[in-house]
């Protein structure tokens, strides 16, 4: 298990090897586009992520996929065969639903079995997988107990095994963690990412919750308003966020609008300079807490004066909003109790370019 | 503390129920006793009279014609229950699925003939099941009947008539149970590789007893101890038990028989329901 979940680490989904395709899905409630023209593929093996905020598109897109949700325009195949006109029972997919949805007068382990029935498995393969997924989710011993006997964590895991009993080619997970304290949430986070890996099933999974898209996946979908703002790992999300929308869903920042010039540097609206190599035209800078440091002696770069409009003081660091030169900046910098800036005081700042994101007007499709 | 705590809930709670109580006792519970004594009576007449004695029991076991009425009145509960059940469950069903602001109207439907009188349910029932009546007509006009036929009078049209009757309350049993089923269940069984029928089979049926059991228990032990009806729409052609109890008591005077047969319809309907829910509950209930 360990040998296999090390060898997963260093596995890179082909691209064109694609287990899920929507190729320009669109849906329509009414004159209400929830999805509009979405073109997602899931390759085979990864961990895909579909992040947004409520009313993005993102379950509706799930839901299509499940075959919940008929799409107005548009396809999606699964394993190369067009699905788009299916019913959900045809569809080669398993899903953990937000509530779980175990059947509440089936014990555990009939949950499970009930997949494989369906799939007219013989009776001794199907008990044979029941205690293997029981096993697979460290739960063996709660197969004779009732949905309603369980805890949150113990009824999601169960909900894992039931879907993925029946190996399906696709795995779906509709917000899995939501129903789940935040303590609980960060290990059942870990869990469901081992397990995941261990089976080294295609997941797709759909979340609001930026650290945990993070954190999980191998590439995420970022929606907005039904349509794909980016797609691309967590690290080329967070680094180069290729819109606005993407850079201010994804982790703190600030944006300043503002135009670059021929040398290269930008100038924001209220004229704050940064210099790069930057092209140039109009364009939005993206800064975020890290890129902005107190001045020290040996900062290289120019330094800048800001005022300090709110502190928040969190144990660790403080979160600072600063104004500079008339624009907004949020830093975070670790101040023992007895420094702590107050507003109003003046802070001198350096802000590092080097892997600062400035997004070309071109680019920015909103 | 605890103590004296347990007490005031107990004083509040024999306060909340002695008004109800006591109306059921005079009005329910002693009369009832009333009318078992009254069945043990020797006389054949009004409610005179003393003495104790078994033959009015031992008259209805040993007239084959008491208990052949006796069982038809059970076969003919369970035919209105089962039909019942098969038009209410998609009834029922389907306003459960609905939005509350779509079922209320729906509902109104649902519920209006409970407000009617029976009295006028069964005549209008006359209006169109009579000779001159509504059907007949329809079907002498469209040629289908060469002359009227005799609609009334006969059991099938007893048995549509409760069906019409007692209708709601299956419709209302299954929508309350079917609302407590997520839908979420469905779409789950879906994913799951069931299709529709499975679904109903494996999800929706078993989660539903509950209310299929209470829906089925009131229409059964409304339909055995109709009276109305089976007089009003079956005649004398149709011998149901609780039109029997009314001719006996109401006719001919037999107030000691008829109590008898009261007590024979309410222990054995009490009996058979009793049996089905424990014969049903264990068939669907999981070893948790």
């Amino acid at each position: 298990m360990l040998a296999l979940s090390k060898e997963r680490d260093n596995f890179v989904p082909e691209a064109d090897d694609l287990v899920v395709e929507l190729r320009s899905v669109s849906k329509y409630y009414g004159e209400v586009a929830a999805v509009s023209n979405t073109s997602i593929g899931v390759r085979r093996g990864e961990l895909l992520c579909l992040l947004g905020p409520s009313g993005c598109g993102k379950t509706t897109t799930l839901r299509m996929v499940a075959g919940f949700v008929e799409p107005t325009s548009g396809s999606i195949t699964i394993n190369g065969v067009d699905m788009t006109r299916q019913p959900p029972y045809r569809r080669d997919t398993g899903m953990v639903f937000q509530s779980y949805a175990l059947f509440p007068h089936m014990t555990v382990a009939q949950n499970i079995e009930f997949g494989l029935e369906n799939l007219k498995w013989p009776r001794d393969e199907r008990k044979a997988r029941v205690e293997e997924m029981l096993r697979l989710v460290e739960l063996p011993h709660l197969a004779d107990r009732l949905p309603a006997q369980l805890s949150g964590g113990q009824q999601q895991r169960i909900a894992l095994a039931r879907a993925l009993a029946m190996r399906p080619a696709v795995l779906l997970l509709d917000e899995p963690f939501s129903n789940l304290d935040a303590q609980l949430r960060l290990r059942m986070r870990e869990e469901l990412r081992e397990v995941v890996r261990s089976v080294n099933v295609t997941t797709l999974f759909v979340t609001h919750d930026q650290e945990e898209a993070l954190a999980m996946s191998d590439r995420i979908v970022v929606m907005n308003a039904g349509q794909v703002e980016q797609i691309g790992t967590p690290g080329e999300i967070y680094e180069s966020p290729e819109t606005p929308f993407v850079a201010k869903f994804i982790g703190w920042c600030s944006l300043l609008k503002g135009t670059v010039g021929p040398d290269g540097s930008f100038t924001s609206a209220a004229g704050l300079r940064l210099d790069g190599n930057w092209s140039a035209g109009s364009a939005t800078a993206v800064i975020r807490p890290e890129h902005v440091r107190l001045s020290t002696d040996d900062a290289s770069g120019p330094s800048y004066q800001g005022r300090v409009l709110q502190a928040h003081y969190y144990g660790g660091a403080t979160r600072i909003v600063l104004d500079l030169n008339g624009e907004q900046l949020t830093m975070q910098e670790r101040f023992p109790f007895w420094r702590h800036p107050k507003t109003g005081d003046l802070l001198s700042v350096t802000i590092s370019t080097d892997d600062l994101r400035v997004i070309p007007a071109e680019e920015d499709r909103r | 503390m605890k103590q004296s705590l347990l007490k005031r809930r107990s004083l509040t709670l024999v306060i909340l129920l002695t008004p109800m109580v006591l109306l059921l006792a005079g009005f329910l519970v002693l009369p009832v006793l009333g009318l078992l004594r009254s069945s043990f009576l020797p006389s054949t007449h009004l409610l005179d009279g003393t003495g104790f004695s078994l033959k009015h029991y031992v008259h209805f076991f040993s007239d084959t014609y008491y208990s052949s009425v006796l069982v038809e009145t059970f076969v003919d509960g369970l035919i209105v229950s089962l039909v019942c059940l098969l038009i209410g469950f998609p009834t029922g069903y389907s306003l459960a699925r609905l939005t509350s602001a779509a079922r209320r109207w729906r509902m109104i439907v649902v519920i209006l003939p409970l407000t009617l009188s029976l009295v006028v349910v069964v005549f209008g029932w006359l209006i169109i099941l009579g000779r001159n009546g509504l059907l007949n007509s329809l079907f002498v006009y469209l040629g289908i009947f060469s002359s009227p036929k005799t609609l009334l009078f006969s059991r099938p049209a007893v048995l549509i008539v409760l069906v019409q009757q007692f209708l709601p309350f299956m419709i209302l049993s299954v929508m309350s149970v079917v609302t407590q089923i997520h839908p979420v269940l469905e779409q789950a069984a879906s994913n799951l590789r069931a299709n529709r029928f499975v679904t109903f089979r494996k999800v929706i049926l078993p989660l539903a007893v509950p209310g299929i059991l209470v829906g089925f228990n009131i229409v059964f032990v409304l339909s055995i101890s109709a009276f109305i009806t089976p007089r009003l729409i079956g005649g004398a052609r149709v011998a149901m038990l609780g039109s029997l109890i009314y001719e006996t008591i109401m006719a001919q005077l037999n107030w000691p028989f008829g109590a008898a047969m009261a007590f024979v319809l309410f222990v054995s309907g009490l009996a058979f329901t009793v049996a089905l829910n424990a014969l049903v509950a264990s068939r669907f209930t999981v070893r948790g």
